[in-house]
């Protein structure tokens, strides 16, 4: 078996149709107008067609009624004609009428005096490759959000930067690890960061709230930062009760804000509102 | 030889005296852990049993009264659901009773809006003289 | 829960460990306990250990509530401490507040918290002592 050009041609045909076969990919010839030609293994487990059912028909066959009501097989032939080379993306469907999610390269072939004989078409069936990195994408937010960010910027004072948006559930996983936090560290005040929070809604400052409210159960003073007057005043308008909570408009003046607390022998009971 | 018992974890438990009030929060704590639950979903489905059970200690006793708990399924989620039946006075207001606010009996009211705040389903069917019935959810985060 | 509830006296404090699965006659009865020693002792702060409890519901921490509105009239004030993080989040959720009640991360920070307690009871005090009317 041999692809070398010195080596008869009906020898290097057969190795090149054992070649196709075991390609996992489709790998397909059409003619000029389109019809298939050529229709290797990989094109009958990816569309259903066996060789003899394929050969014949138009390309056009495996596109959705919209696509082809819009004359997409006629425009991608023509453009690779044109440019001899292009790649896409898009939905296919089976013999079985199944849609799925192809790669496609499709190659023009020109005579020697240029006029076109027809054309090469490479497809990968992109669909299980899509759920799998979907799969991926979702787990690492998962892990992203699992891995909640409380760090320890000083003794006994932990910092809580929320970034993004809060549904329910990553509002209860931020509150249950930072408490978990309090406890292990022993902190006693944690700085809550919102500067990363794009919109501070009813439900959002009722996480908060709550989240003060049980890290204050605890024995822990929370102190909210990043907090923009617009936000402030975005809170007051929703009409929520901040009462004794301390807010800080950076990071920063938060934490200078704790260490005072700190070294005043901690004078951040309940009875001390000192601000 | 050595034979291991297997003890299964009670799926009733009669609620008629206070001892009874600490299996209560024992088989549901065991349930919980069974089930999967973390921490606080555990926490919250005891402390919510706990309320519902002192509430038949307080206003049904004398009837009969019992926790039934089971494994549920909904999709591809699973839960639990306990349910906290009796036979006794029933409630008469119900709306004022899950309202908060409600106090009778010198308690936080009937611990009824606290216990349903801490469950995803809360369903009560009762009325004068027809005992009471509360089918608590909770569902595996 | 039966049995003799231990109460230990800490540096002038008055301190109960809360611990296991209480029933509501347990929960009641260490109320009293307490009191009692509060009474006794003339103690002028008490602590309140619940890190050993795995759940507090409401009438728990009602209880709980009232001894310290009334260890405060005896002249004590109760500080809480050891909360766990999977109770406190089920009482925030209950919409228990304890909001009047001094809490503590563990031993240590209560005691330092009654000691802060104790000075700014007298300062106050003090204040009131002297004639001239305190304007804050």
């Amino acid at each position: 078996m041999s692809l070398n050009p010195e080596a008869p041609v009906a020898r290097r045909v057969q190795t090149a149709e054992i070649m196709l076969d075991s390609l996992v990919d489709e790998v397909i010839q059409l003619d000029e107008s389109g019809c298939v030609l050529t229709w290797n293994r990989g094109a009958e487990r990816l569309k259903g067609y066996t060789a003899d059912e394929a050969i014949g028909l138009h390309l056009s066959a495996f596109y959705t009624d919209e696509d082809v009501k819009a004359g997409l097989p006629e425009r991608e032939l023509r453009v690779t004609g044109e440019i001899g080379k292009y790649a896409t993306e898009g939905w296919r469907t089976r013999k079985d009428g199944s849609r799925f999610w192809a790669s496609i390269v499709m190659t023009a072939m020109h005579d020697a005096d240029g006029s076109l004989l027809g054309f090469v078409k490479v497809s990968r069936d992109l669909s299980e490759r899509r759920a799998a990195e979907e799969l991926i994408r979702r787990q690492r937010d998962e892990i992203l959000e699992l891995s909640t960010p409380v760090i320890q910027v000083w003794d006994r004072v932990l910092a809580l930067p929320i970034i993004g948006t809060l549904d329910s559930n990553r509002a209860n996983r931020l509150t249950e690890s930072l408490l978990s936090k309090i406890a292990d560290l022993q902190a006693e005040i944690v700085i809550l960061d919102i500067s990363g929070v794009p919109t501070i809604d009813t439900q959002v400052a009722q996480h908060l709230l709550k989240t003060v409210h049980a890290a204050r159960l605890m024995g822990a003073t929370s102190i909210l930062s990043g907090v923009r007057p617009e936000t402030a005043q975005a809170m007051v308008h929703l009409g929520i009760e901040m009462g004794t909570l301390r807010s800080r408009n950076t990071l920063r003046d938060a934490l200078q804000l704790a260490l005072q607390m700190i070294a005043g022998g901690n004078g951040h009971s309940r009875d001390a509102v000192t601000q | 030889m050595i034979a291991t018992i297997e003890l299964a974890i009670p799926a009733v438990v009669g609620i008629a005296t206070e001892p009874d009030l600490l299996r209560v929060r024992t088989v549901l704590r065991q349930h919980a852990v069974a089930a999967g639950f973390g921490i606080v979903d555990q926490t919250k489905l005891v402390t919510a049993g706990s309320e519902l059970a002192r509430n038949i200690l307080r206003y049904a006793s004398g009837s009969h009264a019992d926790l039934s708990v089971e494994a549920v399924q909904n999709g591809d989620r699973t839960g639990l659901r306990a349910v906290f039946a009796d036979d006794g006075p029933g409630i008469a207001d119900v709306d004022a009773a899950l309202g908060d606010g409600f106090s009778t009996g010198g308690t936080l009211g009937l611990g009824l809006p606290g216990a349903r705040r801490l469950v995803d389903d809360f369903d009560i069917v009762t009325a004068p003289g027809a005992g009471t019935r509360v089918t608590i959810t909770k569902w595996k985060r | 829960m039966s049995g003799a509830v231990p109460i230990m006296r800490i540096g002038g404090n008055v301190l109960i460990s809360l611990q296991g699965d209480l029933d509501d006659t347990t929960v009641v009865a260490i109320e009293s306990a307490i009191m009692r020693e509060v009474s006794r002792s003339r103690t002028t702060g008490t602590l309140i250990d619940v890190s050993g409890l795995a759940m507090v519901d409401s009438f728990i921490a009602r209880v709980i509530a009232r001894m310290a509105a009334m260890t405060r009239l005896l002249g004590a004030e109760t500080v809480i401490v050891g909360i766990q993080p999977a109770v406190a989040i089920t009482l925030v959720e209950m919409g228990v507040s304890m909001v009047d009640l001094h809490t503590a991360l563990n031993a240590e920070q209560g005691i330092a918290m009654l000691q802060r307690l104790r000075e700014g009871t007298a300062a106050i005090s003090a204040e009131a002592a002297m004639s001239t009317p305190v304007v804050r």
